[in-house]
């Protein structure tokens, strides 16, 4: 089973198609099945066809997801979830030194 | 040699707390089964208990155990067993869950058939702040236990326990 790359919604244009994502975003648009997330500047679209009957979306709620990152720059989402009440600038920058320490690790 | 466990657990704290760690860590410890099938090193240090955090990727059930998977996004899953047998509520426990979920899982790796952690112990972490938390935590004791593997380098071999430890 491969595991999940967690990025921020800018870094998602850096992974490899076929490859499981997780980030964060918020709503800015959900119509027909597809949502679009935001992050700061960077957006992102959503394919939830895979768990739609599961799924309640309001507008700009944060959501976490994981999902497929397919060849045209979309995301089949496999789980999604609220994640409403999070503390935001903590969690980026806990999120970017965890990165940061990977990168680390991965050239000792 | 023989191990008195006493002296074991006084001169290593690590081995009788939880230790938080990241998936890829957990694969990255060394067993040697001359001293214990159960006791590993992370860093130069004897660990035995181990909690992980991440999302629940799929939950399967065979042989009298629920199989958690779990992934925590750094590269690696790992199963986690909870046993019906052993542990009946804490297995009735991981069977609700569903996938997607946030858990903290505590448990002793076995590697006997195939390499899981053997839960002992179930958090679901609701809090959306609850997970990076977590990250937090197994970052610093990560920094923690690397800046005293340093320390332990210069101290000779504990002639009971056959590796240096803080009061060798």
């Amino acid at each position: 089973m491969d595991g999940t790359r967690l990025v921020f919604i800018n870094q998602l244009q850096d992974c490899p198609a076929g490859k499981k994502v997780r980030f964060l975003g918020y709503v800015t648009a959900y119509d027909d099945g597809i949502l679009c997330l935001q992050d700061g500047l960077s957006m992102v679209e959503c394919d939830l066809t895979a768990v739609l009957a599961n799924v309640k979306i309001q507008p700009r709620e944060w959501l976490d997801i994981v999902g497929r990152k397919c060849s045209d720059g979309k995301i089949d989402v496999l789980l999604v979830r609220s994640v409403v009440g999070i503390d935001l600038p903590k969690y980026r920058k806990t999120l970017q030194w965890r990165q940061e320490f990977a990168s680390e690790w991965d050239s000792l | 040699m023989p191990l008195e466990d006493e002296d074991i657990n006084k001169q290593c704290t690590t081995l009788t707390r939880w230790n938080p760690m990241f998936i890829n860590d957990v694969y990255s410890i060394v067993f040697s089964d001359s001293i214990s099938k159960e006791i590993g090193f992370w860093f130069g240090h004897p660990i035995c208990w181990i909690q992980v955090v991440g999302y629940v990727v799929s939950l399967d059930f065979y042989e009298d155990k629920y199989v958690c998977t779990v992934d925590d996004c750094t590269s690696q899953n790992i199963r986690t067993v909870f046993s019906l047998k052993e542990r009946r509520s804490l297995a009735q426990k991981a069977k609700r869950l569903n996938p997607g979920s946030i858990v903290r899982v505590g448990g002793k790796i076995q590697r006997v058939h195939s390499f899981h952690l053997l839960a002992y112990t179930l958090d679901l972490l609701e809090d959306p702040n609850a997970e990076w938390k977590e990250w937090l935590k197994r970052i610093h004791y990560r920094q923690k236990l690397q800046r005293k593997q340093s320390i332990l380098k210069e101290k000779p071999v504990n002639e009971k326990l056959g590796f240096p430890c803080k009061s060798s």
